[in-house]
């Protein structure tokens, strides 16, 4: 690779990891003087950010800043009473017999374990390490704040959570949440936030949401009003089932496409998620040079010679496509169709999900497809389609898999069948894509049936980059909500 | 030390008092929940004697279901029910058949490409695993009810 790749590379780079990196110092000093105008000392302030943030203000993230910034200008940030801090820290105000949960100390000290007794304000608790009898009085409180995706916010103690629900007692009465709905939640433990223990132990959904694995759809679109831009393409969710795409790269190339998404079956619990899409895609000029070079395995040069044997496309050194392709510039109407089937369900570990696709996808590239070469070439050499039925219709079936390692992190699968699939190196693909924005190269080596894997981390709720070992190599992903 | 005792006692029977409190309230709303989120589903309940009673909900009371049974309304009540079913339709099962056919589809693909010259009895073997397999994942994943707890438990 060039030095400019280089360059570009670490550029990129560069750009990934400054997404959510420390706050910045004007965020700070914005901070400093909106809680200062709402009344709060440098203690009320730092007492704020640690129990909203679990972090002082030199250690808050940009985005924690920006949040911070925003309770403080809508007024929701509210000053730490010292006298509540002190009874949140003191007691649980709930304990019941066969309570069976993570219980917090005030000591410090966590367990897993079931209430078999309450005798004389002593809690008996059973956990895989023995019975300990523990005075009531040392059970920290466990409350939450808890957001919905309608917008409702819930705040109160954590009676209860089962797979599908958190029961809160909040001041006005008791919430029944339903997890499925719940688009942010904190959790305190006598009155602090608790980051690091609960929510890397156990969650329920990770930052990142799929819409494709790799280059493949999963069956759950974006959620409506809601943009996204990624490396090839941009979109943006109608409505919660269908939304539209368009690759970039060929709209710059006068090819304009768009690609509808439609889910029309989903049923959903706090447990699992089942859906099934359908999807086309239309393109008013795609280039006959991207068919060729997507399909350059299916076509054959004979030389002219009795008994000579055909050779595809790709393996011909002194060939390409300009040698086959009848007109350098044309271009006709192109469309694809795709069936994905997607479930999600919860890890039985307790650790966000496990999903899988299964999806068929097929176009009409090969619709005319004689007309689009020259019968021979200026040598002689006869061309030709292969005629073996595995080039009858492009087509391609896969299976993709979403395992949840972290909350950020993701490890992606997939495995495929498909007649125009070549492997291309990571510097054939960087050429490739630079070329037009798009992965359209005749290049690489034929693997119809193949399989990919990565991992994808998300550096925040909306932004994520993904590697994995086949083209396009790299992903990256950013979605704006409500936009 | 009367004083002392007496705390406890009334400690202790706060602490006792409090499932009771949570079970009504946390079972009001799951059957709220019920009724806005399923009203004109076909729902399934076990009443008291094993017995599987399935219709249309209609109306969800403080103490009953109002099911439709071919037209007809039907009083249950739900005193003594901590689950509810829905049970998968014909589509449930249309998406199964759909999963299988793409298994069925990406076997034949697959035989095509891996095996040069395949005959149609190894197009036909493939493609039929490719179609149980894929049958068998669309099943268990499309055709499953659904389990609703509108029991006041707030615990696993």
């Amino acid at each position: 690779m060039t030095i400019a790749k280089y360059i570009t590379l670490m550029l990129f780079s560069a750009f990934l990891f400054a997404q959510d990196g420390a706050i910045l110092p004007g965020q700070k000093s914005a901070i400093r003087s909106l809680s200062t105008a709402a009344g709060f000392t440098s203690a009320d302030l730092n007492t704020y950010l640690v129990q909203n943030y679990g972090q002082s203000l030199g250690g808050l993230s940009r985005t924690q800043g920006a949040s911070a910034i925003k309770a403080f200008q809508t007024g929701s940030a509210s000053k730490p009473v010292a006298a509540q801090q002190k009874e949140d820290l003191v007691v649980a105000s709930i304990l019941e017999v066969g309570m069976k949960k993570r219980f917090h100390f005030s000591d410090g000290s966590v367990r897993d374990g079931e209430i078999i007794s309450i005798e004389s304000g002593t809690v008996a608790i059973k956990t895989g390490s023995g019975t300990f009898n523990i005075p009531a009085s040392h059970f920290l409180s466990e409350t939450a704040e808890v957001k919905n995706k309608k917008g409702e916010l819930f705040k109160g103690v954590v009676l209860g959570e089962t797979a599908e629900e958190y029961i809160i007692r909040t001041s006005f009465g008791d919430a029944v949440v339903q997890k499925k709905d719940i688009q942010s939640m904190k959790r305190y433990h006598g009155g602090i936030l608790d980051r690091q223990s609960e929510e890397r132990r156990k969650f329920y959904q990770s930052e990142a949401q799929l819409l494709n694995v790799f280059m493949d759809p999963t069956a759950f679109p974006l959620t409506g009003n809601t943009f996204y831009i990624s490396g090839l393409s941009v979109g943006y969710g109608l409505t919660d089932r269908f939304m539209i795409t368009t690759k970039f790269g060929s709209d710059f190339n006068n090819d304009l496409n768009l690609h509808p998404r439609m889910r029309f079956y989903h049923r959903k619990s706090a447990e699992k998620e089942v859906a099934a899409t359908w999807g086309l895609g239309i393109h008013r000029k795609f280039p006959n040079k991207s068919v060729i070079g997507k399909y350059s395995h299916a076509i054959n040069i004979t030389e002219d010679t009795t008994g000579a044997i055909p050779t595809p496309l790709n393996e011909m050194t002194d060939y390409d496509i300009g040698n086959v392709i009848k007109d350098e510039n044309g271009a006709g109407l192109y469309a694809e169709a795709f069936l994905v089937f997607s479930s999600r369900r919860v890890n039985p570990t307790g650790r966000g999900k496990i999903g899988w696709s299964m999806g068929a996808k097929v176009s009409n590239a090969f619709v005319g497809r004689n007309d689009i070469i020259k019968p021979k070439t200026t040598g002689g050499d006869s061309i030709s389609w292969s005629i073996e039925g595995k080039y009858a219709v492009p087509f391609r079936t896969w299976v993709s898999l979403e395992y949840d390692l972290r909350k950020d992190l993701k490890f992606v699968g997939s495995a495929w069948v498909d007649n125009g699939y070549k492997t291309l190196s990571f510097g054939d693909t960087f050429d490739d894509y630079t070329d037009n924005f798009a992965l359209d190269s005749p290049g690489g080596e034929v693997s119809m049936i193949d399989f990919d894997f990565g991992i994808l981390y998300a550096v925040n709720e909306s932004f994520r980059v993904g590697l994995h070992f086949q083209q396009p190599y790299i992903d990256f992903y950013w979605e704006f909500f409500e936009f | 030390m009367n004083k002392f005792l007496i705390s406890i006692l009334l400690g202790c029977a706060v602490l006792q008092a409090q499932p009771g409190i949570n079970l009504q309230a946390v079972r009001d709303i799951r059957l709220q929940n019920l009724k806005r989120d399923y009203t004109g589903s076909t729902i399934r309940f076990i009443v008291p004697g094993s017995t599987s009673v399935m219709g249309v909900l209609k109306d969800v009371t403080d103490k009953n279901f109002i099911i439709s049974h071919n037209g007809s309304p039907a009083v249950y009540s739900h005193e003594n029910i901590d689950y509810i079913f829905i049970d998968p339709g014909f589509t449930g099962k249309l998406m199964a058949f759909g999963v299988g056919l793409i298994g069925g589809a990406g076997g034949y693909m697959g035989v095509i490409i891996a095996k040069k010259n395949a005959n149609a009895s190894w197009k036909g073997v493939v493609s039929s695993i490719g179609l149980a397999l894929g049958g068998r994942i669309g099943f268990k994943t499309f055709y499953k009810p659904i389990k609703i707890d509108i029991s006041g438990k707030t615990r696993e």
